[in-house]
């Protein structure tokens, strides 16, 4: 059979996507929690403190009052480049009191108990956006506390964190499509070689193997089995060449004798032994003949030792055939065109070939009445050479067509006329020989036998 | 006429000796290869038959050395092989025929009559004629009795070889290889359909035929039937 690469390597393909994003998604998992777990890690560590910070400021309030509280959040309160925490007390009309904050923030994104703002800070790179995490107290007489931290470190983890979990997927993606890329073109590699060693055996070269790597893999497992069984095969088919010879050579010796001695005898006798002698001899003749187109197509099957293939145009052939044939089509009032036949350059052996189109023209001038056609063509495809032969004859019902293929079978509305019933056998065989597909087709009226060649691309 | 035959199946060679010998030809017999080689090598021939397949030399290896050595007597290849291109492998050998058994006793001296007068061959021309008939091999052109007669290519052709046989048994087998370069049996005798058309053109406005059918056999070209 035909090897199909294509979709082999769509399937390769596709494995090695999967992979890919398998490796993607499981590290893609890994990345965001091992970020969602640091960052919240974080975040507690900073709420802890500020709870702290909280809990300690309302106890110096409620000791001290506010003015002690702004006493101490004075004393705490530094510049926001030496520090991180963050401190302002402000009156009912947001005016700031004290802190290290100059106005009073949008407080507008709220996450759980937490604002979160940004604020200008002044660094030896210049000023900077920080971002802010801050809780609000409510005091009495409206006035209001904001403790928060400068969360600028958590961003920059994170940003860290982001930068670093992009470029190990890139680099993920890039390494395994590489090793994909590498591990499906060895196994590629292996399958083909196992393949095109497949399409010669199966070309005819039965002692072919396929080949080992020697890396003891799966591949190898497979191929030595088939192996295995190639080799039975060719058992197998030395066999049967070694019965088809020496059928042939062993029936024709006693054969050749027997017709000798008959006709040796013939002129011997007088009637009626003569008449006897006579029909013996013709018996001999149909043995013999039917022995023939046995071990003929017998050898076309299994592609014989000795029967070789050369570079042939078709056309041409079909012309010497048709030749052959047309006085005989002629005589029986049928008309033979063979006027449509292109050069069709194939491989073949002359004259296998040349026996199976007599086959066919022979049939068609059997079966196909007075006054009807035969049309017998040769045209050219991309990669066929297409051999016709066609009749308005009585045609071969759909049922029967492929019965009429094997050997020996004669349609009951045939039985009248004189053949052995191998005249289509013959051709099938030749066909698979040349690696030819036969279809027998409707003519609408007759029958239309089409045989398709591989065509032989000129160099 | 002297006949070499080299057959290792006794009997067979018996009764080819037999039949050749009712038919004017003087015999001998090597049953197996090497022997065959000797008196092949030893002898003055006309003809040497030889079995492709023999003991101790076979009938390809055979011809092949007498051509190596020179030696340019005729030789017809009995086989019993019937491959389709073992034929063609005993004439690239070097045989000047071929024939698989069975073969008709007639089909074998048609073809030892063919080789035999082969060796007295005409000096090559481009022109035939025999029996009233012209043949200018060149312009392909026949006339016969000097009115000329249309014939196809290939009637041409079939009359061409039957004229180089004139007076000989010529059988449809060799009419298939020779003329056609076919070499198996069509289920239907299409060659005598080919005679019937050539004869009607030949024999057109003429007194007598001068094909003539061999019963059974084949055709022969001459003034008389045989």
């Amino acid at each position: 059979m035909k090897w199909h690469g294509p979709s082999f390597r769509t399937t390769v393909v596709r494995l090695a996507l999967i992979y890919i994003s398998l490796f993607t998604v499981s590290t893609s998992v890994l990345f965001v929690s091992a970020y969602v777990l640091t960052l919240r890690a974080v975040d507690a560590g900073t709420d802890e403190l500020m709870e702290s910070q909280l809990q300690g400021l309302s106890e110096q309030y409620s000791v001290l009052g506010l003015r002690g509280l702004a006493a101490v959040i004075r004393e705490r309160s530094q510049s926001l480049d030496r520090s991180r925490a963050v401190y302002l007390l402000a009156d009912s009309t947001l005016h700031p009191i004290v802190g290290n904050l100059n106005a009073w923030p949008q407080l507008s994104q709220q996450r759980g108990k937490w604002f979160e703002f940004s604020v200008q800070v002044s660094t030896v790179k210049g000023m900077e956006q920080h971002p802010v995490r801050a809780a609000l107290v409510m005091l009495p007489d409206d006035y209001r506390l904001l403790i928060g931290t400068d969360v600028i470190e958590r961003s920059r983890l994170a940003t860290v964190m982001q930068r670093a979990g992009a470029l190990a997927l890139v680099l993920i993606v890039l390494i395994g499509a590489a090793i994909a890329i590498w591990m499906n073109r060895r196994l590629l590699n292996q399958v083909q070689a196992i393949a095109s060693a497949g399409q010669d055996i199966a070309n005819g070269d039965f002692a072919r193997r396929l080949p080992i790597s020697g890396s003891g893999d799966e591949l190898d497992e497979l191929a030595t089995g088939l192996n295995a069984l190639l080799e039975r095969i060719e058992q197998l088919t030395l066999a049967l060449r070694f019965v088809i010879d020496g059928t042939a050579h062993d029936l024709r010796g006693p054969l050749n004798r027997l017709r000798m001695r008959l006709e040796r005898l013939q002129d011997t006798v007088t009637s009626p032994a003569r008449e006897q002698i006579d029909a013996t001899l013709q018996d001999a003749d149909t043995i013999l003949h039917t022995l023939e187109a046995l071990l003929r197509i017998a050898q076309a099957q299994s592609g014989s030792s000795g029967t070789e293939m050369a570079s042939l145009n078709l056309g041409p052939l079909a012309h010497e055939v048709a030749e052959l044939y047309a006085p005989l089509a002629e005589e029986n009032g049928i008309s033979l065109d063979a006027t449509q036949l292109v050069t069709g350059a194939i491989m073949a052996n002359r004259q296998l070939l040349a026996h199976a189109i007599a086959n066919l023209l022979d049939n068609a001038v059997k079966y196909t009445p007075a006054g009807g056609h035969i049309r017998i063509s040769v045209s050219e495809q991309d990669t066929t050479v297409t051999l016709q032969v066609a009749d308005d004859g009585p045609g071969i019902p759909a049922v029967d067509r492929d019965r009429v293929l094997q050997r020996f079978v004669r349609l009951d509305s045939a039985q009248a006329e004189p053949g052995s019933g191998l005249g289509l056998s013959l051709v099938a065989a030749v066909c698979r020989f040349h690696h030819a597909q036969l279809s027998l087709q409707d003519a609408a009226p007759g029958l239309q036998v089409a045989l398709y060649f591989p065509r032989t691309r000129s160099r | 006429m002297n006949i070499l035959i080299i057959e290792d199946d006794l009997e067979a060679a018996a009764l080819l000796q037999r039949t050749l010998h009712e038919h004017g030809y003087e015999l001998a017999h090597a049953a197996d290869g090497r022997e065959g080689m000797e008196r092949a090598l030893q002898g003055k021939w006309d003809l040497i038959i030889a079995d492709r397949m023999l003991p101790s030399m076979d009938g390809l290896s055979i011809v092949e050395r007498l051509r190596s050595q020179g030696n340019r007597t005729p030789i017809l290849i009995l086989s019993a092989l019937g491959n389709v291109d073992d034929r063609v492998r005993g004439l690239k050998a070097g045989g000047d025929d071929y024939l698989t058994k069975p073969y008709a006793f007639a089909e074998l001296l048609a073809r030892v009559e063919a080789l035999l007068r082969r060796g007295q061959a005409e000096p090559a021309s481009s022109q035939l004629s025999d029996c009233g008939v012209t043949i200018d091999l060149l312009a392909r052109s026949v006339e016969r009795d000097g009115k000329a007669v249309q014939l196809t290519a290939r009637e041409f052709d079939v009359l061409v070889f039957l004229m180089r046989h004139a007076r000989q048994v010529v059988t449809r087998k060799m009419l298939l290889e020779q003329v056609w370069d076919l070499h198996f049996d069509p289920q239907t005798n299409v060659i005598d359909v080919h005679m019937s058309r050539l004869r009607q053109a030949l024999d057109r406005g003429a007194s007598h035929a001068l094909i003539h059918t061999v019963r059974g056999t084949g055709y022969m070209f001459g003034e008389q039937p045989l």
